[in-house]
């Protein structure tokens, strides 16, 4: 008689026979004292294997959510709607970026030129003439209004530190003949005639001191006048629009509702904090360093650090701008290195615990489409707090547990 | 069922069935998540056995890839700088030893009869065993006894030679 094989016996007690199967094992089973051992040893096996595989079992899960997984997908189609908007977002804002950068060179470029020493540069007349013919433009063209300023400020510089050169070597008769013209002026020029006339009218020694002074005012950094200021302004305007364009994260956020805001504006201003509060934004726009003091104003709270390891850098920025945080809220971003070198980012926000979903609140290890993993959490002090980097998931939770 | 059911339902299995076979959590994490990025990509009819049909595949291609052997090497060496020290009480130290002689002899077993154990005792049947791995049914239960009885053959090998070391000490 011929026994039953191991695997028979296997497929027996995991259940696996069929009916008929059954019935003939059994069958055998009932008269051969072999088979009964045997399969008694089987069982002894099967549940040793299983004791012993139990043995491998992982630590805590913590799965990210399946929105995240969906988007890592959508992320990867080719011609995705992400993509299709990435590609030509990145385009418009390296070209504007570029132009941006050229307009700046160039800029420079004249704040820099040696004025005096160029014997084909036009007269000082000549540059009260070309301020005189500035015309006005539409308040809303921020970018012409920029040029404008700087067109303006540039005359002005150019005018008194000509005369201030040729009041050293001409008679002021020539000087007095440009008056008329600076005159017929609109009111910045009348500021600029004043000047011309200080010059004409006084002693030599007055005349060039004074006008040394002016040149000198007309020469500080553009911030130190007003109508530097206003290009100054009006390139900060400009830059935040362009990082608004090229950020819709931005965007996101100042279209948040007015309560978001309010209470974000709230949690600050009771920290009666005149910088903050001056600024009466909820969420910057960009990134931007700062000190470790302020980022703790900017969030509402302590700013939690990681212990032991090398703090590079401490930014503020938008929530929206960074995947898992609260859009709408200022986030801080602590950048740091490790002994080995691996670069971690801390990202966190403080939020009322009225913002935070229950899906938000289960911590989640994640592998961002960068290649970095991130693990998010959020504790019972009301922070979300987000540790990037491109080390294993068990030393982000080991350095999660770091933060103080 | 739809994929986000099965991801609710079956991700820790996945995640618990690649740790197993690959021995790094956080690298099995990163595979099952990849896994089911490409089950939304391709909408599978049985997304259970394609899941971790590829899993598998994944699992297997991490163990050729010399060059991720070296950057685990060094994740390695990186948690153990990041890992805050544990209390090194002698339990911890045995179950250690215990689940390090597990994995050595779990990777004694031919490729196909680890899957094959591994995908048991995540709760797969005959059936979706054999369509996992591509073999008969009628073979898996052959497969399995052999896994069974060379795992606990290797692990009692281990153990008798752990013994014999205390003896000789």
């Amino acid at each position: 008689m011929s026994h039953i094989d191991d695997g028979t016996l296997h497929t027996f007690l995991d259940g696996e026979c069929t009916a008929r199967e059954r019935e003939q094992i059994e069958q055998h089973l009932s008269g051969c004292d072999v088979c009964r051992e045997r399969l008694e040893e089987a069982k002894a096996i099967g549940r040793s294997a299983s004791d012993l595989l139990a043995e491998l079992e992982p630590g805590p899960i913590h799965p990210p959510t399946w929105q995240e997984l969906e988007e890592r997908a959508l992320a990867r189609r080719p011609g995705s709607d992400r993509r299709r908007w990435i590609g030509p977002s990145l385009a418009w804002a390296a070209a504007i970026l570029v132009a941006f950068g050229l307009g700046w060179f160039s800029n420079s470029q004249l704040y820099q030129a040696p004025r005096f020493a160029d014997p084909s540069a036009p007269s000082a007349a000549d540059a009260a003439i070309a301020a005189d013919r500035i015309e006005p433009v539409p308040e809303s063209l921020e970018f012409r209004e920029r040029v404008a300023g700087e067109e303006e400020a540039e005359p002005i510089a150019q005018a008194v530190d000509r005369r201030t050169l040729v009041t050293e070597q001409q008679p002021t008769s020539e000087l007095a003949a440009d008056r008329p013209k600076a005159e017929a002026t609109e009111p910045a020029a009348a500021g600029r005639a004043a000047v011309a006339e200080g010059v004409t009218t006084e002693a030599d020694r007055e005349r060039v001191s004074g006008a040394v002074a002016a040149r000198d005012e007309a020469t500080q950094p553009p911030a130190e006048t007003p109508a530097a200021r206003q290009e100054e302004a009006a390139r900060r305007d400009l830059s935040e629009d362009v990082l608004k364009r090229t950020r819709p994260e931005a965007l996101a956020d100042e279209a948040r509702p007015q309560a978001d805001v309010d209470r974000g504006a709230q949690q600050r201003a009771n920290l009666q904090d005149p910088f903050v509060s001056a600024a009466g934004q909820a969420s910057p726009t960009a990134f931007f360093s700062v000190q470790p003091n302020d980022a703790a104003l900017w969030l509402g709270g302590e700013l939690r650090e990681i212990s032991e390891l090398q703090l590079v850098s401490v930014e503020v920025g938008p929530g929206g701008a960074v995947a898992g945080s609260q859009p709408g809220l200022p986030v801080a971003k602590l950048t740091y290195t490790d002994a080995a070198g691996h670069v971690l980012v801390l990202f966190q926000q403080l939020m009322r615990d009225s913002e935070v979903s229950a899906e938000d609140r289960e911590a989640a290890l994640v592998l961002e489409p960068s290649g970095m993993r991130a693990y998010r959490w959020h504790d019972d002090r009301g922070y979300r707090l987000i540790l990037m980097g491109t080390v294993s998931g068990d030393s982000l939770r080991a350095l999660a547990d770091r933060v103080n | 069922m739809d994929l986000a059911q099965v991801y609710r339902e079956h991700y820790r299995s996945l995640v618990r069935f690649l740790y197993r076979r690959i021995g790094d959590q956080a690298r099995a994490e990163d595979l099952a998540q990849e896994a089911f990025v490409r089950a939304i990509e391709h909408e599978p009819a049985k997304p259970r056995a394609w899941l971790f049909t590829v899993a598998a595949n994944l699992a297997r291609d991490e163990g050729r890839r010399a060059s991720v052997r070296r950057r685990h090497l060094t994740l390695i060496k990186a948690e153990a700088e990041a890992r805050p020290p544990e209390p090194p009480p002698d339990v911890a130290l045995e179950r250690q030893e215990t689940v390090q002689q597990v994995r050595t002899a779990l990777a004694q077993l031919a490729e196909r009869d680890r899957e094959a154990l591994l995908l048991w005792e995540e709760g797969f049947s005959y059936g979706e065993i054999a369509d996992v791995l591509g073999l008969s049914r009628g073979s898996i239960g052959t497969t399995l006894a052999r896994a069974r009885v060379r795992l606990a053959a290797a692990f009692e090998g281990f153990e008798r030679e752990g013994s014999d070391e205390d003896v000789a000490y």
